[in-house]
């Protein structure tokens, strides 16, 4: 009996080796909704800090801030208009 | 199943997850038993099963239902099979032992059932590089012609039968040197 013919008894034998039931379904899906997790952290991180620096212009410029900061500015541009 | 499976791969690509819960419920058995070719250890089988669910959903995009879901989740399943049995001999050169079985059958291996078949199966592919005995497991064991195993492994129709040579030669050594193939006679 050569190899292939030895091979195939055996797996013929084999054959009725039922495999165990398995449930990996919970697994899975937890895993997948972990990973999913891990890749939008990182995005809602950005739009995070994103929209907290622009809450943080809107309420200086809006507390007058701004306003300050500008008028050195402007004061100089007026002194310059009026040098002959 | 066919139309149940393309519905539901739309749908978790559009990110519906009870539809992969579907497909994973759907098709888990039947990966398990391709799997059971791969170990024999329980924990080990649903880890395999998982991991091939998992790189699925991670490949789902590349689907494109020109074949059945199941072919192409069987060509993952092959993969992550594959790789295991790389790691594995990697991390340990020790193998099973092939006379793991005993009384009767060891004298007639017609008396052989089918869990003492299966071991005595698995000690004797353990025994040869996962190139080797993947080729032989799909040729010989699930029966796939040769463009079958050609499609499951991504190897070319050449390589696959140079393959299957290959593997033969080194099972027929394995065969002598253990005594196999005497009692086979």
């Amino acid at each position: 009996m050569n190899e292939q013919e030895i091979l195939r008894r055996l797996a013929g034998a084999a054959g009725g080796s039922v495999p165990p039931l398995v449930d990996v379904t919970d697994w899975v899906l937890r895993d997948l909704a972990a990973a999913r997790r891990r890749r939008v952290d990182p995005l809602l991180g950005w739009f995070a800090a994103a929209a907290a620096a622009a809450a943080m212009v809107i309420t200086s410029m809006a507390s007058g801030a701004w306003a300050q900061w500008q008028d050195p500015l402007a004061e100089l541009f007026r002194t310059t208009a009026v040098i002959p | 199943m066919d139309q149940a499976d393309q519905q539901d791969v739309a749908a978790s690509l559009h990110g519906d997850g009870r539809a992969y819960e579907r497909l994973v419920r759907r098709h888990q058995q039947q990966i398990a038993a391709r799997m059971w070719r791969f170990t024999r250890d329980r924990t080990e089988l649903e880890e395999l099963v998982h991991d091939v669910f998992v790189e699925a959903y991670l490949a789902l995009g590349g689907y494109k239902g020109r074949g059945p879901f199941d072919h192409w989740l069987n060509r993952i399943a092959t993969r992550v099979g594959y790789r295991f049995w790389k790691r594995r001999r990697k991390q340990s050169a020790q193998t099973v032992p092939l006379r793991d079985w005993d009384g009767p059958a060891r004298d007639d291996p017609a008396n052989l059932d089918a869990e003492q078949a299966q071991r005595v199966l698995h000690a004797l592919m353990d025994r040869l590089p996962p190139r080797d005995r993947l080729v032989l497991t799909l040729m010989y064991l699930e029966e796939m012609p040769v463009a079958k195993v050609a499609g499951q492994t991504g190897w070319s129709v050449t390589m696959v039968k140079v393959q299957a040579h290959r593997a033969r030669k080194k099972l027929r050594v394995l065969l002598e040197e253990s005594g196999l193939s005497e009692l086979f006679t």
